[in-house]
């Protein structure tokens, strides 16, 4: 099914084409920092009422306050408050530098009049690699957007504070690798007293085989959005939200534009100026 | 074949004189390499293109002749820690390192440069950058490498004060094991590192950077008090000096809480400064004065007419941004969220070595407290067994380059890893230009072998 939406044309967010030439991606890959907060928001048109929206989450975010993080995020991402283009510093020439300057070969002048920003770069290693996936191949010089298998057993979050206890903790420091390479041969420890109380005993897991450390320090990069880090996994409960006018907590949203604040002295002072 | 065999042993002689850039989007920290490698002779290039009110034109270290910093506007070659305009880029480079009046004055035919980029560029970039320093910039040879893979040649074990009487020999060097953490004007990244070499599929970045943290402070502020979204300068001057990561950022923001609903609350002052910006008249810097309640809490001045900011919880707000972005709507984990995220990446066996060589790097990690803050939430994810240590490198915006400088002296390895001119000359347009890329990657991952098998 093509998605059709209509695209600004003016304004700070208008779409501007790639110059030149470039792959269109043709991918299902959502920008994590752009993708709605909340999943459920993007199920909202199927669901018929608003009502049943608030039992799902309890916090959905309309799709005008996701529109209005998504510029914020881009406004605390930019280098001034103008658009690039408007700045425009022309590049002083420096003095005596009339004499004709060397040569310059089709590479570097063609680079050099390239007009793409780090958008069109990043749309056209997003198409690379799905065109590449769709083909099959793997490149070795370029990394796929699979993910290595994940080693590590997840750990469930651990209890709020750790009972520090009976262990030892001059044993915990002589855990502490105290010679630099740490991982020289083992990961061993100095045996303890304490390593016959299973209770107690220290695990350290055996160090991977050569093999494998050798694979993964060959391993190619990974692409630029394949580094991106996910949410946290409890992240629908962390989202905390700030008063908009001091800062504190915001405990009391208003009604009308969803805004927080903290206080009814600072709603009052919210309702003042409330853009709805 | 044989010639193939003749290659590796035979390595091409190298010029005697070494240029490290450690290309930040910030700074430029950019010096030779010495017998013994010192930050000192490190020079901090601003980045940048920028033009005053009244249209005055800077071009990188040009800016530390400029005294008005009001709303200036900058165009920097950068873009999320990846140069992507060129033609801004060779005129900070031309007048960093080729103009007859530059401190880093230098002849590219008789120097080799060692390059940083930013972890998990678009190979685009990277064979515009191959390109542009072969056939624009005429070094004689050249490395380029993912930043934060040079620390691993800076002392570690004194950073966490182990065996000090003793610094590392070069034969010593790479460190084995780290996990680093690079905080700089784009982003934050963790890669870890074995032998030097960074594990690319545990490197995870985070979105939030020095300039996130400054236009954010520079929006409370503008929202708060006023239009402050003009002054770059003086704003990243608050955030250095005024800002500071809570350790507990719950009793912070219920100590600096006014407004009760029902009656007002005495605010713990301790915590409140009034920040005073300069004038660009008298003074060139602003300075932070110990809060007076018994002035109105907004914007007031000085008897001498300078504006004064006061600033409560915006000092531990915004670089809390760093550990909680979902606060502003960023759908990213903390900075310790990215570094288990990474850990989960890596076999079990190496997590002990990770979690106990964890060094923190780049301007932004300088921010006050967040070393300590970092140490003891790494210290709640992970199991006890693990001890966790974090050190912050004195010298953090720097480090990468003295770790560049360090790994310049290994001359037998600079051999192995840097293309000549020469073999550009020949090979380098093949591939659709990406046979230079690809032998750094080859050389890097030969190197890498020999030290894990050795």
């Amino acid at each position: 099914m093509p998605q059709i939406e209509e695209l600004p044309t003016t304004g700070p967010s208008a779409v501007r084409p790639t110059p030149g030439w470039a792959l269109v991606p043709d991918s299902n890959y959502i920008d994590p920092s752009k993708a709605p907060l909340n999943p459920t928001a993007s199920i909202r048109g199927k669901r018929s009422t608003r009502f049943e929206n608030v039992a799902v989450s309890g916090d959905v975010l309309s799709s005008r306050k996701e529109r209005e993080i998504r510029q914020r995020l881009e406004h605390l991402n930019s280098e001034n408050r103008y658009d690039r283009k408007e700045v425009a510093i022309a590049i002083p020439k420096k003095a005596g530098d009339d004499k004709p300057s060397k040569k310059q070969t089709t590479g570097v002048r063609k680079i050099l009049l390239s007009d793409k920003a780090f958008k069109h770069h990043l749309e056209d290693e997003v198409a690379h690699l799905s065109k590449q996936s769709e083909q099959g191949g793997s490149s070795t010089s370029y990394a796929g957007p699979q993910i290595a298998p994940s080693y590590a057993i997840p750990q469930p979050p651990p209890p709020k504070k750790r009972k520090a206890g009976p262990v030892n903790t001059s044993h915990i420091k002589s855990a502490a690798p105290d010679t630099v390479p740490p991982t020289t041969t083992t990961n061993a420890v100095e045996p303890s007293e304490f390593d016959v109380n299973p209770l107690l005993a220290t695990s350290i897991p055996p160090l991977p085989s050569q093999d494998e450390l050798l694979r993964l320090i060959t391993a190619p990069p990974l692409s630029y959005n394949a580094a991106r880090a996910a949410p946290a996994s409890h992240y629908a409960s962390l989202r905390r939200h700030f008063c908009d006018v001091c800062g504190y907590w915001g405990d009391v949203k208003c009604l009308k534009c969803g805004g927080r604040v903290c206080s009814l002295v600072h709603k009052a002072e919210h309702d003042s100026h409330c853009s709805l | 074949m044989a010639r193939h065999g003749k290659r590796h042993h035979d390595y091409p002689s190298l010029a005697e004189k070494t240029l490290i850039i450690d290309n930040g989007a910030y700074n430029i920290k950019a010096g030779f390499s010495t017998e013994n490698p010192d930050v000192k002779e490190c020079q901090l290039i601003p980045n940048c293109i920028a033009k005053s009110r009244e249209k005055k034109v800077y071009v990188g270290a040009q800016l530390s002749k400029c005294r008005d910093f009001g709303d200036m506007v900058f165009v920097r070659p950068l873009e999320k820690g990846f140069v992507v305009n060129w033609p801004e880029e060779k005129a900070i480079w031309e007048s960093a390192f080729l103009d007859s009046t530059a401190v880093l004055k230098c002849d590219p035919h008789e120097t080799n440069l060692i390059l940083t980029e930013a972890p998990n560029c678009p190979q685009t970039l990277q064979v515009f950058c191959d390109q542009m320093v072969f056939e624009e910039f005429e070094f004689a040879s050249y490395y380029r490498c993912v930043g934060p893979s040079l620390n691993a040649y800076n002392d570690i074990p004194s950073l966490f004060g182990d065996n000090s009487e003793q610094p590392p020999k070069l034969s010593q060097l790479p460190a084995e094991c780290l996990l680093l953490i690079d905080s700089g004007y784009s982003h934050t990244t963790v890669t870890p590192l074995l032998h030097g070499r960074p594990i690319q599929n545990a490197v995870r970045r985070l979105d939030v950077g020095g300039k996130f943290l400054t236009n954010a402070l520079k929006e409370t502020l503008s929202t708060q008090y006023y239009n402050v979204q003009d002054d770059t300068i003086p704003v990243t001057e608050i955030k250095e000096s005024a800002c500071y990561v809570s350790d507990d950022f719950k009793r912070d923001l219920d100590r600096t809480w006014k407004l009760g609903a029902r009656q007002r609350r005495e605010i713990d002052y301790s915590i409140v400064i009034d920040w005073v910006l300069p004038d660009y008249e008298n003074t060139m810097h602003g300075y932070s004065l110990p809060h007076d309640p018994k002035l109105p809490f907004k914007t007031r001045t000085l008897p001498m007419g300078e504006s004064v900011l006061p600033m409560a919880n915006e000092r531990f707000q915004i670089p809390e941004l760093l550990f909680n972005p979902s606060d502003i709507g960023l759908a990213e984990g903390g900075l310790s969220d990215i570094v288990m995220q990474s850990l989960e990446q890596l076999p079990k066996g190496l997590w002990p070595a990770m979690l106990g060589n964890i060094v923190l790097v780049g301007g932004t990690s300088k921010l006050k407290g967040l070393r300590e803050r970092l140490e003891a939430e790494i210290r709640q994810n992970t199991p006890s067994d693990f001890p966790v240590r974090v050190a912050l490198h004195p010298e953090a915006e720097k480090a990468t380059w003295l770790g560049g400088a360090r790994m310049a002296n290994n001359e037998d390895l600079m051999k192995r890893l840097c293309v000549t001119r020469q073999e550009y000359l020949e090979h380098g347009h093949t591939l659709m230009h990406t046979w230079t890329n690809r032998q750094f990657q080859a050389r890097a991952n030969a190197v890498g072998t020999t030290m894990l098998e050795g």
